[in-house]
């Protein structure tokens, strides 16, 4: 692994970590804990496509680490204090607004999903991960990240704010 | 739709679906902005980080210092289970007890306190008790050992050491066997001794009785020639055993035991390493075992023969003479069973107390490696960032 691979992975990385944590600092912090060590035992990194699994399997375990000692520490959960959402400087100041209505929506119904759930999610559909390597980032069977994954679109569907996105399929097949 | 109303199988629950899900998470990522010099930062730290120990550096070592592990295990298992000394090179082996010539009379002769007692209080062992010893008795000149030197001079052949025991039979007048008991008590208060025990059967028409005096066992023959002549005498034996040798021999492991175990001793405090000192101390405490138990065999053959025993029957004319048996002589029949059953029982708890020892040591020290090698592996496995969430987070 080498500063190249490093400096492209982080981006993915430090979003990955915010929408699990939900807080900008923690999600830094972690990443950058997860990176410092993958760094150093570099060599222990599987070659090819083994090394993007394992190197989220070292993120999702820092983030996990900063949760429990948040939790013990202040007996809530990590971002659980209001979202600071800093504007995209790219579209029009509505836009902007609108994404950020948006985002506070989803990071809200990510934060009333548990931590199983929240985890898998994110690494399928944000890190673009497979259900295979999300099996040996998280150290669970294919099949139980395959539940997960199904049980966490299914909460995601109850949440009122993001109403607008639940597809029904009875009632799409009655129609 | 059915005729029992609307069913809603599993597969047709509202949901999102994977691209809108998708589309979200991109929306709500988009929020938190990626800091500029967040892929530097780790770059920069990365470079300050010790450097990384190459994988087969570490493999190697992990190996190296399993092998170690149980290298060691085995050394100290063989150590205390072997019960000869194998201290690592660099501590200095402890040398094995060596047979010691016996002490002379002068070191008998030393007023140092029970060297059993003072030892005890260094290292804590404490033996069984000895033999039983006879009634009242008492260690008449017997010296008391003190620390040994290391080396023990020849034994003095001029100071024997004999069990002496008789039994006299006397017929008294009649009317006269309670005065004839008494008369023998004073003989042996006139020699120095003392009784033993008597017992008197004064009723009835032939009235006897028995009396067992211990003297010192030079005024042995004295008391006897004193007995015979305070009635007719009807029967006399005496017997004599010289346990000179047996006592020297005891002397000499006493010496020699207590000599090593100075030794161990010292080695004792220059071991460092843990297996070291608890191999040490295990010998120490064997030593320490044996030396009381030596030290109790020594009093009662000092007891034995320092003071003999002469147990004499009295009766009158015309009544057969009682079989005395003095007491300090082996007991016979169930007494005696008795007593060897009791001893046996004694010595099968020493060994069993002596044994747990051991074993429990070696219990103590796979206990030790086991979580040593446990706490390695789960170090390693968390420096790795492979650490599993906790069960509460698992479903």
């Amino acid at each position: 692994m080498d500063d190249e691979e490093l400096a492209a992975d982080y981006p993915v990385a430090y979003r990955t970590a915010c929408l699990v944590l939900r807080d900008r600092d923690g999600a830094q912090d972690a990443v950058q804990e997860a990176f410092l060590r993958v760094w150093r035992f570099r060599d222990a990194v599987p070659p090819g496509d083994g090394r993007r699994p394992w190197l989220y399997r070292v993120v999702v375990n820092a983030c996990l680490s900063r949760v429990r000692a948040e939790r013990s520490r202040t007996g809530r959960d990590v971002g659980d204090a209001p979202l600071a959402l800093l504007a995209d400087r790219g579209p029009a100041p509505e836009q902007a607004a609108e994404r950020s209505q948006l985002a506070g929506d989803v990071m809200a119904a990510l934060a009333d999903l548990p931590e199983h759930l929240r985890v898998p999610l994110v690494l399928r559909f944000y890190a673009g991960l497979s259900e295979k390597e999300i099996a040996v980032a998280i150290d669970r069977r294919p099949g139980t990240v395959k539940s997960r994954l199904s049980d966490a679109r299914a909460r995601l569907a109850l949440d009122p704010r993001l109403s607008a996105w639940v597809s029904d399929p009875a009632l799409e097949a009655a129609q | 739709m059915t005729a029992d109303g609307p069913t809603t199988p599993a597969s047709t629950l509202p949901t999102l679906g994977e691209h809108d899900v998708r589309l979200l998470l991109r929306e709500a990522a988009a929020s938190f902005p990626v800091p500029r010099t967040g892929a530097d930062d780790v770059l920069a730290a990365s470079r300050q980080a010790p450097p990384a120990v190459p994988l087969h550096r570490r493999r190697w070592a992990q190996a190296v210092t399993a092998a170690a592990g149980v290298s060691a295990a085995l050394v100290l298992g063989v150590a205390v289970l072997g019960g000869s000394p194998a201290a690592p090179p660099a501590a200095a082996p402890p040398a094995p007890p060596a047979a010691a010539p016996p002490a002379s009379p002068a070191e008998k002769a030393l007023g140092d306190a029970e060297s059993g007692t003072s030892d005890r209080q260094l290292t804590g062992a404490r033996s069984l008790a000895p033999a039983a010893q006879p009634p009242d008795a008492t260690n008449f000149g017997v010296a008391k050992g003190g620390a040994a030197p290391v080396a023990a001079p020849a034994p003095d052949a001029s100071l024997g050491r004999v069990v002496k025991t008789g039994e006299v039979s006397l017929i008294a007048e009649d009317g006269a066997v309670s005065r004839t008991l008494d008369a023998v008590q004073r003989a042996a208060r006139r020699q120095g001794g003392i009784v033993a025990g008597s017992a008197t059967d004064e009723a009835g028409a032939t009235p006897s009785g028995t009396i067992t005096v211990r003297v010192p066992v030079t005024t042995f023959e004295a008391l006897v020639l004193e007995v015979r002549g305070l009635g007719a005498v009807r029967t006399a034996s005496i017997t004599a055993k010289d346990v000179t040798g047996q006592y020297a021999d005891t002397e000499a492991q006493i010496r020699t035991l207590t000599a090593a175990r100075e030794r161990f001793l010292r080695i004792l405090t220059r071991a460092d390493a843990v297996g070291e000192i608890l191999a040490v101390q295990q010998r120490v405490d064997d030593v320490t075992g044996r030396i009381d138990r030596l030290q109790g065999a020594r009093k009662v053959l000092a007891a034995q023969s320092d003071l003999s025993t002469l147990a004499v029957t009295v009766t009158q004319a015309d009544d057969p003479a009682a079989a005395v048996v003095a007491p300090g002589t082996p007991e016979a029949g169930l007494s005696g069973a008795l007593g060897d059953a009791r001893d046996g029982f004694v010595s099968g708890v020493e060994g069993l107390i002596a044994g747990s020892g051991r074993a429990l040591l070696v219990l103590l020290c796979l206990a030790a490696v086991a979580a040593a090698a446990r706490l390695a592996w789960r170090t390693g496995r968390r420096r790795l960032g492979l650490t599993r969430p906790p069960v509460h987070q698992r479903r």
